[in-house]
Order: structure tokens, then C-alpha cells, then sequence
């Protein structure tokens, strides 16, 4: 039996990270290992439970671009990042700082799946869940 | 003499500072709500729009459900993505990333796209003006918005046109509707006219443009506003 994929997510709203964190334990084949509400317990939590993919929102305290940074410069590149707006110039700023993919916050559970499971294989994945333009 | 057009003179002095501490007091009102909008819109889209996200996406990850349990929860999810649209459709008014990302002109046929497909209005629409500085297009873009929504509710117009033009000296906004139109002089006379009017003048003054207000009764409004080319 293959090993389910560990998920650290990191989001300050707790509504949008109760629903992400069910929406992957859902999946046979992957689970949450740890929650992170700011980027600071972001890296904690990667440096100590090694996850294989790191789902992380951009705006959050502590700065979520930073956070991607630094794993990417210690050698974690298995990040998607999360947004609620379509082509957020921070989304740009995430893939330069070393996400491996996007989705947005209307994503649904499908695409996430989906997300994880190709930056699991180190394939980017960027959002098709791009809202009409506003 | 000499009294006299010194005494006139300093009440054109005068009143020129009294007007533009007035203009002052305008710009840093209409600003300041500029800003509060667009926090709002930020929370509305980023803060509430994410919460109903998380919630609809624990509904979608419900297991061991019946069929008629199932039905609900598709339907609650129905509401939900409703509630998100017009939470989105709240946060847009408020202040339209289109029009910091891709300029006014953009932002511009969404604005009136979105009027077309509410009202069932049809508009033409032409802009001749390449770009816009920053603060000039935040001030048409909400005058256009107050137009639009004065000739919603009031003019029972079939048809809009909305053109924007330049020349070395003005940029030119005209909005045509083909509607049942008003009297001009009373609603002048009304306070400056309703809310809507105002706020329409109150953003012209800060952009020293002059505004031509005319209409006939059924046969529709013009606005035409002529703003200095920067």
C-alpha cells in the first residue's frame, strides 16, 4: 500500500483552513499532518515533521512570500501557494520565490486533490479556478 | 477709489481661499472614503470570502451521506456559491481591482458590461484615451458608476452611450441615455440634486472639470463632462 502524502497547510483563516485540512483528509491518499496559522509556525513545523507538500497561504502575519523563500532556499521546493485574488501580483512573487504551483481560495476539492498531488511529483500546478475578471 | 478696489479684491481673495479650503476638505473626504472602501472590499474579499470558501469545501468533503441528505447539502452549497457571488458582486463596487491592475478603459467595459447584463440596457461604448493618470481614472471610473446607477433606477432608458475622448487641452465624458429625462433647473434647485448628483459634482470639482448637464423631457439625459488634460 503506497504511503499517504503529509500535508502541513498554513492559513490565518480558520474557517478556510478547517475547510482545506477535511477537504485533504478526505482523500485516501494524503493527510494533514500539521496546521499552521502564521509563517513563523510554518517553518517550525516543516524543519521538525518533514512533510512531502506544503500548502500555504500568501497573506498571512509573518509573510507567506518570506516563509516560501527561506523553505526553497533550504531545499523544501514542494510548496503550493494559495490566493484569494486572480492574478495577484503576489502569486507572481510566490512562484519567483519558489512555490511549485498556485490555487485559488474558490478552488474546489477536485483541483486541490489534483494540486497536491502533481507538486507531489514535482509538477507545477497553476490554478483553473480563476474567477471572471473583477 | 482706491478703497473700494482694494475692498473688492480682497473679497475675490478671500472667497478664492474659502473656495479652495472647501475643494480641499472635498478631496480629503471623498479620499479618505476611497480608502475606507477599498479596506473593506480587501476584508469583504479576503477575509469573508475565504471563511465561506473553508465552509463550502468542509460541505463538499461530507461523507456516508443519504440521497436526501446529499440533496441538502448540494443545495446549501447552491446558497453558499450564491452568497460568495454577491459577496464578490458587494466587494467589486466597492473597488475594482480591475482598475488598479488593468486600467480604467478595462475597467470601464466590465463596469458597463456588468450595468448591461443587470438592467438589460444595451450600451455602446468607445474610448479614444490610451491612459489615464492614477487619480483622474478613480475619479471617472465613480463618476461613470453614479451615472450609470442614476440612469438604472430613474431613467427607463433603452439604450447608453458612453463615449471618452481627448484633445490637447480636455479629456471629454459623455454619457447619452435614450430615456424619459428630467428637469434639470429643479433638480439643480433640490440641494444640488439627489445624492447620486452630489457625488458627481463633488468629484467634477476636484478635477476641475465642468460639468453640462442637459435633458428634455422624453428625450433622455446627457452628461458631459470635460475634465483639464493633465
Amino acid at each position: 500500500m503506497n504511503k499517504k502524502i503529509k500535508v502541513i497547510i498554513a492559513d490565518d483563516h480558520v474557517f478556510y483552513r478547517d475547510g482545506l485540512c477535511s477537504t485533504i483528509n478526505a482523500d485516501m491518499g494524503m493527510q494533514v499532518i500539521a496546521e499552521a496559522r502564521d509563517a513563523t509556525q510554518l517553518l517550525k513545523m516543516v524543519r521538525s515533521l518533514e512533510p512531502d507538500v506544503v500548502v500555504t497561504d500568501l497573506r498571512m502575519p509573518g509573510d507567506g512570500i518570506k516563509a516560501i523563500q527561506q523553505l526553497s532556499e533550504e531545499g523544501f521546493l514542494r510548496i503550493i501557494a494559495i490566493s484569494s485574488f486572480e492574478n495577484d501580483d503576489l502569486i507572481i512573487e510566490a512562484l519567483e520565490a519558489g512555490a511549485l504551483g498556485y490555487v485559488m481560495k474558490n478552488a474546489n476539492r477536485g483541483e486541490i486533490e489534483e494540486a497536491i498531488k502533481l507538486v507531489f511529483d514535482f509538477i507545477p500546478y497553476y490554478s483553473q479556478s480563476t474567477p471572471p475578471d473583477y | 477709489m482706491a478703497l473700494v478696489v482694494f475692498f473688492v479684491i480682497t473679497i475675490l481673495r478671500y472667497h478664492r481661499k474659502m473656495n479652495n479650503l472647501r475643494r480641499e476638505k472635498i478631496k480629503e473626504e471623498i479620499n479618505s472614503l476611497d480608502k475606507e472602501k477599498e479596506r473593506i472590499s480587501f476584508d469583504l474579499h479576503d477575509d469573508l470570502g475565504a471563511s465561506l470558501s473553508g465552509i463550502k469545501l468542509r460541505l463538499h468533503g461530507l461523507g456516508g451521506l443519504d440521497k436526501v441528505n446529499f440533496d441538502k447539502v448540494v443545495n446549501i452549497e447552491n446558497q453558499l456559491d450564491e452568497v460568495m457571488n454577491r459577496l464578490k458582486a458587494v466587494a467589486v463596487t466597492l473597488m475594482p481591482r480591475i482598475l488598479q491592475r488593468r486600467g480604467l478603459d478595462k475597467a470601464l467595459q466590465a463596469l458597463l458590461k456588468e450595468f448591461s447584463n443587470t438592467t438589460g440596457i444595451e450600451v455602446t461604448y468607445k474610448c479614444t484615451v490610451d491612459a489615464f493618470n492614477a487619480d483622474i481614472a478613480v475619479h471617472i471610473y465613480r463618476i461613470a458608476q453614479e451615472v450609470l446607477t442614476n440612469i438604472a433606477k430613474h431613467s427607463k432608458a433603452s439604450h447608453v452611450t458612453f463615449t471618452i475622448s481627448r484633445n490637447r487641452h480636455k479629456i471629454e465624458l459623455n454619457i447619452i441615455d435614450n430615456g424619459i429625462g428630467f428637469n434639470v433647473k429643479a433638480a439643480s434647485r433640490n440641494n444640488g440634486g439627489g445624492l447620486g448628483l452630489q457625488n458627481i459634482t463633488a468629484r467634477a470639482e476636484l478635477l476641475k472639470a465642468e460639468i453640462f448637464l442637459t435633458s428634455d423631457k422624453n428625450n433622455g439625459v446627457t452628461y458631459q463632462i470635460e475634465i483639464p488634460a493633465a
